[in-house]
């Protein structure tokens, strides 16, 4: 029965398995695409992150290019603004020339330039950028043709102007002048409106001239000299050039005025903080989406990490409860081989003790039949011998002394032969206790004695007994066992000796038990097997030559009388048996019959 | 005495049968007794049985086991035919049922195991014929013996359970109560005490009680109080206690437990019966005379001096 439920147990096994495999095989398709899934999303989200971040790390190397950009913004501005000043000053440094303005110019030419060129230029950068860029540069263009132009007159305005004083200094200095003040007056007046006007125009000085101008001309029609009069048109001339090129120049200015460069270039840095602005709206735009994007991130981490972490504690449970159940079934196994090896074991000492009963029963019928065959010639042999010796006490005459002596001692011998064959069956008969009581009171000296008698051919040579009986209750037991035990011990004794030696035989009462110790001089044996002898089937004499049962029945006798045995031996010196047994009987071995039994009510 | 006397006067020596197969054993015993008696010897159990037809013998001594007809039921046949002959089993090895058919069928007097001591035997046989001497005083078969009858000062005679186990105790007083009354006792102080008190006529008891063999007590009863009946009823079962039983004790029945009712009450009875006649006709305790024992040497606690005391003084 067992074999087939292990069988089924393991056909239903191998189903359970197959079932198992077939669910993974089926499984197997949307696990690869779950897995590419999963690898594009992890990818994804990783492209994001990157792109974020690359989006991010560009933005500091813009802020670089932003202060290089103001700066240069505001470069170009102080650069115009010095220009216009420089234009403005122009005008009264007539003598010192124009140097200033030329330097002023050319930094207003390279911070124009440096505004749409090079890494940090303005260009390109967006459309209404490249609108106010290119406005600015017309207008700067314009800017700088106008003062192309504003230099030329000027340069011309300072050549008429120090014309005019020449022309002033020497028609001052004409006698026809000089002779008359207030021309010379005039004439230093007009000179003196005209440098003023050179410098300042404004239409009062304009008009003085105009006056003065028209009241020198009709000064110089009275004069009479030639020379002098040329020389006054010549002045007037001057001075009205000089005039008509300071209002040009006047002109130019005011047209200065309309380029409004300034206005551009403000409009300029307005429309590049306006793109710049939008430029960290979109990085701050980036910032925050990649804020949230790495908190979504985290988030969706943390959801896998806890997913993770719950699939790995619900793994762990799995494997701490497979591991506990693995356990479970070695120890459920480990506990189902101890039972069985135990119950083979009871099993063999079963077998062991019903051969050895087997054998006691056997013996008891043999003993029997033995005892009868052998007792009844040996009944009327001895009751012959005591007859004839007894009649031979009357037989003094007719026999000689001398014969009639030996009679005596071969009858005698006879006898004691005889005895000898009466006591050998009366010990197996009392060793067999074929129909003797299980429980009995018994005296183990007699019971040693009569163990000594049956192994008495294995003792014969050379092997002495030494008995040192105390004086014993008798004890309750069964004495069949006991002899057993007793036969066991003193054949053990007599085959450690090897034909030669001591065995010493004590008993002795101490307290509630008695003590049997058997002590023999032979050749002992090591730990190891003193360890195992009272196991059953250990043996350490030859295959054939012992069951290996005979100490643990000992054993297994003892312990049913509530007794011990213990074992003292060296190797080499002897073994020493002590045998205790309680003298009243504590042990299971009871074989009274039970109480309830004792009457069979009714017919 | 007197009919002693008539037999010796006669120059009629006892008659004595011994029954063995093994003719050697035959002539051996007849060696051994020729001088003292009329030896008359059979080798099988059939002409045992056709002598004792023939005529009276004294003393039947057989040999248990024989082809044919075993020892036990040659000697219940000779109990049958000749009750006045005196029973002995003579054997070499008899197991636990022979002995206890001998004891309880064959009533036998004595157990004599081979091989055996001429001076003993010569005792024994000795014995049994003195025994014999004393005509058999049969029951009255013809009474139902299940029938309680009550004799007034007779029957107030009580029996004794002496075992150790209180159920069995219990049991036997239950079933033996309803009859007569029946006194218990769990060891042998107790026991004697009862003794002491009430009149008993049959002992009931386990062959170890409270430890210790009845052996001695029965055989110290019989010496001191030959009329008490003794029925032992025990668990266990052990040949050579039966033998001693017989020899030292002359119990009435050897009983195994478990005993159905029926036939321990008819025990019972009929021990009862026994201790009536016995009562009646002192002379028949001869018939049962056990062999005289030395007082046991571990009387430590004087039990049998005790039982000395106490049947000197009743007796």
């Amino acid at each position: 029965m067992p074999t087939k439920t292990i069988i089924r147990k393991s056909s239903m096994r191998l189903m359970l398995d197959q079932n198992k495999t077939a669910g993974i095989k089926r499984r197997a398709g949307g696990f690869t695409l779950q897995r590419l899934l999963v690898v594009l999303a992890v990818s994804l989200a990783l492209g994001l992150i990157v792109f974020l971040l690359w989006k991010m790390l560009r933005n500091p190397l813009e802020t670089g290019l932003h202060v290089i950009r103001l700066e240069q913004i505001d470069s170009a501005a102080k650069a115009d603004v010095e220009l216009n000043q420089q234009i403005l000053r122009a005008r009264l440094a007539l003598e010192s020339g124009a140097r200033e303005l030329e330097l002023a110019r050319d930094r207003f030419d390279v911070a124009q330039s440096s505004l749409s060129s090079g890494k940090a230029g303005l260009s390109d950068l967006s459309r209404d950028i490249n609108q106010s860029l290119q406005i600015y540069r017309t207008q700067a263009g314009d800017k700088l043709t106008l003062l192309n132009d504003y230099s030329a007159r000027l340069a011309r305005l300072a050549q008429y102007f120090s014309v005019m004083r020449v022309a002033g200094i020497s028609v001052l200095n004409a006698p026809a002048v000089n002779s008359s003040e207030s021309l010379r007056k005039r004439i230093m007046t007009l000179l003196q409106e005209a440098t003023a006007y050179s410098l300042q125009s404004s239409p009062e000085n304009a008009f003085v001239i105009d006056q003065l101008a028209a009241e020198v001309s009709e000064a110089a029609e009275q004069l009479d000299n030639d020379a002098a009069r040329g020389a006054l048109g010549h002045l007037l001339e001057t001075v009205s050039l000089l005039r008509s090129s300071r209002d040009d120049l006047q002109k130019l200015i005011s047209q200065f005025d309309a380029i409004e460069t300034g206005a551009a270039l403000q409009n300029l840095q307005l429309a590049y903080e306006n793109h710049f602005q939008g430029l960290q709206d979109t990085a701050r735009r980036y910032r925050q989406t990649l804020a949230v994007y790495a908190v979504a991130l985290l988030l969706a981490f943390g959801l896998i990490a806890l997913r993770l972490r719950s699939s790995f504690s619900a793994l762990d449970n799995a494997n701490n409860e497979l591991q506990d159940t693995n356990s479970n079934l070695e120890q459920i196994v480990n506990k189902r081989t101890q039972a069985l090896s135990k119950a083979l074991d009871d099993l063999k000492m079963q077998q062991g003790q019903l051969i050895q009963s087997e054998k006691m029963a056997s013996l008891g019928q043999m003993v029997a039949g033995v005892a009868h065959e052998i007792n009844t010639p040996l009944g009327y042999a001895s009751s012959n011998v005591e007859i004839i010796r007894e009649s031979l006490q009357g037989m003094g005459q007719e026999v000689d002394a001398e014969s009639l002596e030996e009679f005596d001692v071969l009858l005698a011998d006879v006898e004691y032969g005889l005895n000898q064959i009466s006591e050998l069956v009366m010990s197996l008969k009392d060793f067999s206790r074929v129909d003797r009581s299980q429980s009995q009171l018994f005296d183990l000296n007699a019971g040693i004695d009569t163990a000594l008698k049956i192994c008495n051919n294995q003792l014969k040579d050379g092997i002495n007994i030494e008995r040192n009986f105390a004086e014993l209750p008798e004890i309750s037991c069964a004495p069949s066992q006991l002899n057993q035990v007793f036969l066991n011990l003193i054949n053990n004794a007599a085959q450690a000796m090897d034909g030669r030696g001591l065995i010493q035989i004590t008993t002795r009462q101490v307290d509630a038990y008695v003590e049997v110790a058997i002590r023999d001089n032979g050749s002992g044996m090591d730990e190891d097997t003193r360890a195992h002898i009272f196991e059953p089937f250990f043996t350490t004499k030859a295959v054939g030559k012992g069951t290996g049962l005979g100490l643990s029945i000992v054993f297994r006798i003892i312990e049913d009388h509530g007794g011990t045995i213990q074992v003292e031996s060296e190797l080499g010196k002897g073994t020493e048996f002590v045998v205790r047994l309680p003298i009243k009987k504590i042990g299971k071995a009871a074989d009274v019959s039970p109480a309830n039994d004792v009457v069979l009510l009714g017919e | 005495m007197d009919e002693l006397a008539n037999v010796d006067t006669a120059e009629q020596k006892p008659r004595i049968l011994f029954v063995d197969d093994e003719p050697r054993i035959l002539v051996a015993l007849k060696a051994l007794f020729r001088k003292d008696y009329d030896v008359v010897t059979a080798n099988s159990g059939a002409a045992a049985l056709d002598i004792l037809r023939d005529g009276d013998v004294d003393v039947v001594v057989s040999d248990q086991r024989m082809p044919e007809m075993t020892g036990v039921e040659v000697l219940r046949s000779a109990k049958d035919i000749r009750p006045r002959a005196i029973r002995v089993l003579l054997t070499g090895y008899s197991d636990l049922s022979a002995i206890l058919s001998a004891i309880n069928d064959g009533e036998i007097f004595r157990f004599i195991n081979k091989p055996w001591s001429n001076v003993d035997l010569r005792q024994t046989i000795a014995a049994a014929v003195k025994a014999s001497a004393i005509e058999h005083v049969e029951l009255a078969a013809e009474e139902d013996i299940n029938e309680k009858v009550y004799i007034p000062g007779v029957d107030d005679v009580g029996t004794l359970i002496l075992d150790d186990d209180e159920a069995t105790r219990d049991t036997l007083q239950r079933v033996l109560g309803r009859e007569r009354a029946v006194y218990s006792a769990r060891n042998l102080d107790e026991g004697l005490e009862q003794l002491e008190k009430h009149k008993i006529g049959v002992i009931i008891t386990e062959l170890t009680v409270g430890g210790e063999v009845v052996t001695d007590l029965l055989s110290a009863l019989r010496q001191h109080h030959p009329s008490l009946v003794a029925i032992v009823l025990t668990g266990q079962s052990d040949a050579e206690q039966g033998i001693d039983l017989i020899n030292r004790g002359q119990i009435y029945r050897f009983l195994s437990k478990p005993i159905s009712e029926g036939l321990l009450r008819g025990s019972v009875n009929l021990a009862m019966r026994r201790y009536e006649i016995l009562q009646k006709n002192p002379a028949q305790t001869l018939r049962i005379a056990a062999e005289a024992a030395p007082p046991p040497v571990n009387d430590t606690r004087g039990v049998f001096k005790r039982i000395g005391r106490l049947f000197g003084l009743t007796a």
